[in-house]
């Protein structure tokens, strides 16, 4: 669920809540009206806890009033009143709550170093709800606006962030772990109620790991990778931003799943670091922002000290971009609709259409054609998709699921794309320049794409035909499901990176036994352990291969066949046919001659049918 | 030389095969009742009052109307009688005024014949339904019709952006009852000819279409396609989603993104082809699904101008009037719709070789008869619609739309109050929805220990413990699958991590134990990593216990044996019940990381695997599919006996990722222990569990 971003000062410095709320307010198509919320690290001068809880009046008051008696230090004071007689009251206290507490009021937070701000609303009506401004100054924020996946849109507990003590944390997705993440932590930390809210089990499974000796590197290992305490992996869809406050400082980390199911783009300025879940709302916070992607499985940490660790960033990469013509819309001005309302009617009249300030804009141009279009600044999500005769130029980047079944057109982009971009697209031309996300041309069906940055996982995933040239590095899990068309990878890419195989534990294992049985002699054993694709197999095992390709699955559509080499004459005409395009096409220029020399992963799909069972059943 | 073939029309009705290949809700009854409506132009029985079993459709009651009321209101009036009732019961459906509240079921060219599709189309026209066309592009005949639903799924089959506009709604698939949380899938031998042309794929090749939709992994990414294709195509938007435990959420998210209404696809929903495993467990039926979808649409004040299509074995108006009443707006019918155009229930479809020319491959020479089918269908949804306007019209109502969520004329009956209220239906007499016997089933399918293949059925309906007797407790437990909120795994391209690290650090390539009845089983056992029974025995501190024995203090391999109690075996507590109990009891002594915990039984499957798990074991011993196996083989030279059981554990794997994917699943370590991911039809099995029941 949700659209999720965060500010850190590395310097110790501070920033502007009103930062935050840009982001926030730049993602308004991610959220509802149904729960935003902040919270920044700020520990309380005298070191008390730090509690803020709704109170449902008529019902909680003597919940409230029997903590007070126990545990208040000095009295209590309504933060703000929410309608529908529910307030937040802050007070502070000498201890940390119970999980008896914990179950019979619904706490904001109970913390020694945090601030957290939620409500029913969208972010700016709840900043104002608590009498924000947006001038407040904290070394680090985090902030969400909600889309209500899987509890009521009415209860301002279920809005994000969610608190466990030390630790807050905003979260985007749907954890399919949750049952069994939950059992750690109701067991583990005592805790008898819930939200019922996937995400909160996320806030204390961190903070759970911190008290347990953590570092914030070990929180990723445990929970990404499932390197650490039993039930303590998420599984499913999340991007996650936590702020784990210490008394020496907060830790500010984000974390997103291998899949890369949801998005989250970082920027650093100055001693400065922005994250959000579009580049949209990047640059909403700092317009000199220059947005990249983490990966799948990628992290960021910043440690107390201001010191910083990132893994799974992609690159910025620019190239200089022509002026916008003096005729040009300016996109900040509209909406969504005026916009391509406005982009319609250019082409309709002229031909050619331009717009500048793109701010994440989606939809944009989808369906039109023909025509010339360009565009200047961040085109949102699912962009240019079923466009048919366009000719398109980006300068800027991309976001997800650009030209989704686009056809006969042709789409330069001078900078990244997010993911699935070119999904099933039918024919025409993708360029990119710079870096692409997960699943780059999944389900392509014809046409051409170029990419001269880095790829993903799962490029090409499904493709069924055209031709994919990839010059930079690529991820794993190329091309699983390939039933048609034809890629060419620069450089060497190894082979356990092209479609997907059973786990080489159970190969081996396999292997062996097929030799401790004597069906294959020794020799052969060797070969087949040293063997990384499947064709290194079927050499090795000869007709013995048949028993291992079940483990490979019989709905498997055949095997990506890969050679790494030369290019062979025909494909040398291919590639230098594409590559010349390419260059005409985007005016930067490439040393055709030189890469039509050079060695390629070259992986087609070959349909490799399990023999039929030997004998009669 | 290629033969000349000799094109056949096909204009009649074969006899039916149904209920006679195993467990079928489409039994010879239902199959003859929509046969005589498609002749006759109404339904025979047109109401067959309160069964105590079956679907919790089946058990409702409607007050106020008996079936020999029924009965003779319908002789007295006759068809036409009943056309002249004053009663509506059609609905504005995109702007187009229906006669009949019917979608018919999204069918593709590809799965259905071509002709098929052709009759659908002209017959929802002519009949005043509304038919979706499927994954799988617009048939040229098929385009000229006007009631069409073009459907946005995530193969983008055929999809181009003229033909988004041709009909009067989108409808953006994310799954169907048949198979939640799994991919479409054309059997390469129907990938031919014009299907393939359409479909920009080689001809031959499998069509296989996502699990999840690559630009949908959440709520908010379908919030951003809805809008996307309403500003495309300036029509409504609607959401097919399978029926399934967060049901209710996703149809608010659906609602709150603008979307014209959603369809929900019980389990049990018909389909080309699907794994036999995945239709038999996962998702919920559309009567626990409805009301709960009207309910929180209702809370939320979204309900207005919404609309809720309710799907998967809807065999007739009374079905439908039931649906409506329990807050549906509208029926989709796809496997009604086959039968009224021949489909004899033979389970062929993805063979490509349908004998009543209906999802047959394009290269055979049986066609459907266009006309004759179109009359056919027009005759069984002038047959529903009279159904309909006789029970409105009996229930003193002007309108069917007046009788939505009325569940105050419902009383369910033989099931249990914790059922009852998630229906919100009141009670007649406290009863059990589970019902056990024997489904004759053969345990291992031979193309499971001959090939390694995963069973895939077309068509067909089967809900154990609900349209069939269940075998034991477990059987009432329905798997989730990710529909929206997160995108399912395809575990054929992507990695699902089934296997298990005990607490000493043994690694097993599965959590599938393997009973030690066969030397040959051991061998392919030990070959694939899978544990084997014996073996967990002899490590140090392990036990076996009967299911309601505590195993003794420091015991580290704990295997709950249910057939240890001996002869009494079906007595209390059950298998599945005992390790819940010793799950929670080692969480909660917080020793549950430094303990094994085995359930062996007499278990079948990678469903029961699944549920097990779920509910807390760390490995489950599948006896009896495997045992059945041995006895089955006896006789058979000894490698060809280890290769058929290596076929039937690896298979097995494979059933469990897909079981696991469908869910969104990606790791063992999510499964275990995560009973979240479980619901239950039964309310004792449910409490008994420490699950939830369906649609909670």
């Amino acid at each position: 669920m949700c659209g999720i971003a965060g500010v850190a000062r590395l310097d110790g410095g501070v920033e502007p809540l009103s930062k935050l709320l840009a982001s926030l307010e730049a993602m308004r198509d991610r959220g509802t009206e149904h729960g935003a919320g902040m919270a920044a690290y700020s520990p309380e001068p005298g070191g008390k806890v730090r509690a803020r809880v709704f109170l449902r009046r008529g019902r909680d008051e003597q919940a409230l009033q029997e903590l007070l008696e126990r545990l208040g230090a000095n009295g209590s004071h309504v933060l703000a009143r929410l309608g529908h007689g529910v307030e937040v009251v802050e007070a502070l206290l000498n201890d940390y709550p119970t999980p008896a507490d914990l179950s019979r009021l619904w706490f904001l937070q109970a913390s020694r170093t945090l601030e957290v701000w939620k409500s029913i609303g969208w972010p700016r009506e709840v900043a104002e709800a608590y009498g924000l401004r947006g001038g407040e100054e904290r070394r680090v924020w985090i902030g969400h606006t909600r889309y209500p996946t899987n509890s009521p849109g009415f209860q301002p507990w279920l809005a994000h962030p969610f608190s466990a003590g030390e630790t807050v944390i905003v979260h985007n997705g749907d954890l399919s772990s949750y049952g069994a993440n939950k059992r750690l932590i109701m067991y583990g930390m005592g805790l008898t109620s819930f939200t019922g809210n996937d995400s909160e089990a996320i806030a204390y499974i961190v903070e759970m790991l911190y008290r347990d000796g953590a570092n914030p590197l070990d929180v990723v290992e445990a929970m990404v990778y499932g390197r650490g305490p039993r039930w303590a992996r998420l599984d499913g869809p999340y991007a996650v931003i936590y702020i784990h406050g210490t008394l020496h400082g907060p830790v500010f980390s984000a974390f997103v799943d291998r899949h890369h199911f949801r998005p989250l783009y970082y920027a650093k300025v100055g001693e400065t670091v922005y994250l959000a879940s579009e580049a949209a709302a990047v640059k909403a916070m700092d317009p000199r922002a220059r947005p990249v992607m983490l990966r799948g499985g990628g992290y960021i940490v910043v440690y107390p000290d201001g010191e910083m660790e990132a893994r799974g960033l992609t690159s910025w990469k620019e190239y200089p971009a022509p002026q916008p013509p003096p005729w040009a819309v300016d996109a900040s001005k509209m909406n969504r609709v005026e916009l391509n309302q406005a982009l319609a009617a250019m082409l309709e009249r002229t031909g050619r259409a331009a717009a500048y300030n793109l701010q994440g804009h989606r939809y944009v141009a989808n369906g039109l054609g023909p025509g010339r279009l360009e565009l200047w600044g961040v085109v949102g999500n699912a962009s240019l998709n079923l466009v048919r005769g366009l000719e398109a130029r980006i300068y800027g980047q991309a976001q997800e699921d650009l030209g989704d079944s686009m056809e006969d057109s042709r789409v330069i982009v001078y900078g990244s794309v997010g993911d699935s971009a070119g999904q099933a697209m039918r024919s025409g031309e993708l360029h990119i320049l710079g870096d692409a996300g997960n699943r780059l041309g999944v389900q392509m069906k014809g046409g051409t794409i170029v990419l001269r940055g880095d790829a993903g996982d799962y490029l090409a995933e499904f493709m069924a035909g055209g031709v994919i040239v990839a010059l930079g590095r690529v991820g794993r899990y190329i091309a699983s499901g390939m039933v048609g068309g034809k890629i060419y990878v620069r450089g060497h890419v190894p082979v356990s990176h092209v479609g997907k195989a059973p786990p080489r534990r159970q190969v081996e294992r396999y292997i062996k036994a097929l030799a401790a049985r004597g069906e294959i002699s020794e020799e052969q054993m060797v070969k087949a352990l040293r063997g990384q694709t499947v064709e290194e197999l079927l050499q090795a095992l000869g007709d013995k291969f048949r028993r291992l390709a079940k483990l490979w699955g019989v709905l498997h559509i055949g095997y990506p066949h890969v050679e790494y080499r030369y290019l062979r004459g025909d494909e040398r005409d291919e590639l230098e046919a594409i590559l010349r395009r390419h260059v005409e096409a985007t005016g930067v220029p490439l040393d055709v001659e030189q890469l039509l020399e050079e060695k390629y992963t070259v992986i087609t799909s070959v349909k490799v049918k399990p023999p039929e069972g030997e004998g009669a059943w | 030389m290629a033969r000349a073939v000799r094109i056949r029309l096909l204009n009649k009705y074969l006899p039916p095969v149904g209920g006679a290949a195993g467990p079928e809700f489409w039994e010879r009854w239902r199959i003859e009742r929509i046969r005589h409506a498609a002749l006759h132009g109404l339904e025979e029985p047109l109401y067959t009052g309160v069964s105590r079993r079956g679907r919790l459709l089946d058990r409702l009651e409607v007050l106020g109307i008996k079936p020999e009321e029924v009965k003779a209101l319908a002789e007295k009036l006759g068809p036409e009688g009943i056309d002249r009732l004053d009663v509506d019961v059609g609905l504005d459906f995109a702007g187009v005024k229906l006669r009949v509240p019917v979608y018919l079921g999204d069918m593709s060219f590809g799965a259905l014949s071509g002709n098929p599709n052709i009759a659908l189309a002209r017959a929802a026209d002519a009949a005043g339904a509304v038919v979706g066309v499927g994954e799988g592009g617009l048939h040229p005949e098929v385009a000229k019709s006007r009631n069409i639903v073009i459907q946005w799924a995530s193969g983008r089959f055929g999809v181009d952006r003229d033909m988004l506009r041709r009909g009067i709604a989108v409808n953006i698939k994310i799954g169907q009852g048949a198979k939640p949380g799994i991919g479409g899938h054309l059997p390469s031998r129907k990938v031919v000819g014009e299907i393939a042309k359409l479909r920009r794929l080689p001809p031959g090749t499998e069509a296989l279409s996502p699990a999840p939709h690559h630009d949908i992994y959440s709520i908010e990414d379908l919030a951003q396609r809805v809008r996307m294709l309403r500003e495309f195509t300036g029509k409504p938007v609607l959401v097919k989603t399978a029926a399934t435990n967060q049901v209710g959420f996703v149809a608010l998210g659906t609602a709150r993104a603008d979307a014209m209404g959603i369809i929900v696809d019980g389990a049990g929903a018909g389909t080309g082809a699907t794994p036999k495993i995945v239709r038999d467990h996962i998702g919920i039926p559309i009567d626990y699904a409805v009301p709960v979808v009207h309910d929180l649409l209702v809370d939320n004040g979204l309900r207005d101008g919404f609309i809720v299509i309710g799907g998967g074995m809807v065999s007739a108006a009374e079905d439908i009037l039931k649906l409506v009443l329990l807050g549906a707006d509208m029926a989709m019918m796809g496997t009604a719709a086959l039968i009224a155009m021949g489909c004899i229930m033979c389970h062929l479809c993805n063979t490509g070789k349908c004998p009543t020319a209906l999802t047959n491959s394009l290269d055979s020479p049986l066609r459907l008869d266009i006309d004759w089918a179109v009359a056919r269908t027009v005759n069984w949804l002038r047959a529903v619609e009279r159904g309909l306007k006789l029970f409105t019209y009996l229930l003193g109502e002007d309108s069917l739309h007046k009788l939505r969520g009325r569940r105050e004329l419902l009383r369910l009956h033989n099931a249990d109050p914790e059922v009852a209220s998630v229906l919100g239906v009141e009670l007649a007499e406290p009863g059990s929805v589970a019902w056990y016997g024997d489904p004759r089933e053969e345990p291992v399918p031979r193309e499971v220990y001959a090939e390694a293949k995963t069973p895939v059925l077309g068509m067909g309906g089967y809900v154990p413990g609900y349209t069939a007797p269940a075998e034991r407790p477990i059987d009432l437990l329905r798997i989730e699958a990710a529909q929206v909120t997160r995108p399912p795994v395809d575990p054929y391209r992507e990695e699902i991590d089934i296997s298990v690290r005990l607490p000493d650090g043994t690694v097993y390539e599965a959590p599938i134990g393997v009973p030690c009845i066969d030397p040959a089983l051991r061998e392919a056992a030990e070959a694939l990593g899978y544990p084997l029974d014996c073996e967990l025995l002899e490590r140090p501190y392990a036990a076996a216990v009967p299911p309601g024995s505590e195993p003794p203090p420091g015991t580290t391999v704990v295997i709950v044996d249910e057939e240890l109690r001996g002869r009494l075996g079906r007595s209390k507590p059950w298998l599945e019940e005992w390790i819940v109990r010793l799950d929670d009891g080692y969480w909660r002594d917080g020793i549950r990381d430094t303990v094994a915990l085995v359930a062996a039984g007499d278990l079948r499957h990678a469903a029961d695997v699944y549920k097990l798990v779920a509910l807390g074991a760390d490995i489950v011993v599948v006896r009896r599919s495997l045992r059945w196996l041995s006895r089955k083989l006896a006789g058979e030279p000894y490698e060809r006996r280890r290769e058929a059981y290596e076929n039937t554990l690896i298979e097995l794997g494979w059933e469990l990722r897909l079981l696991m994917g469908a869910g969104g699943l990606t790791s063992y370590q999510s499964l275990q222990g995560n009973r979240w991911l479980l619901r239950s039809l039964d309310g004792e099995v449910a409490r008994r569990l420490d699950v939830a029941v369906a649609g909670r």
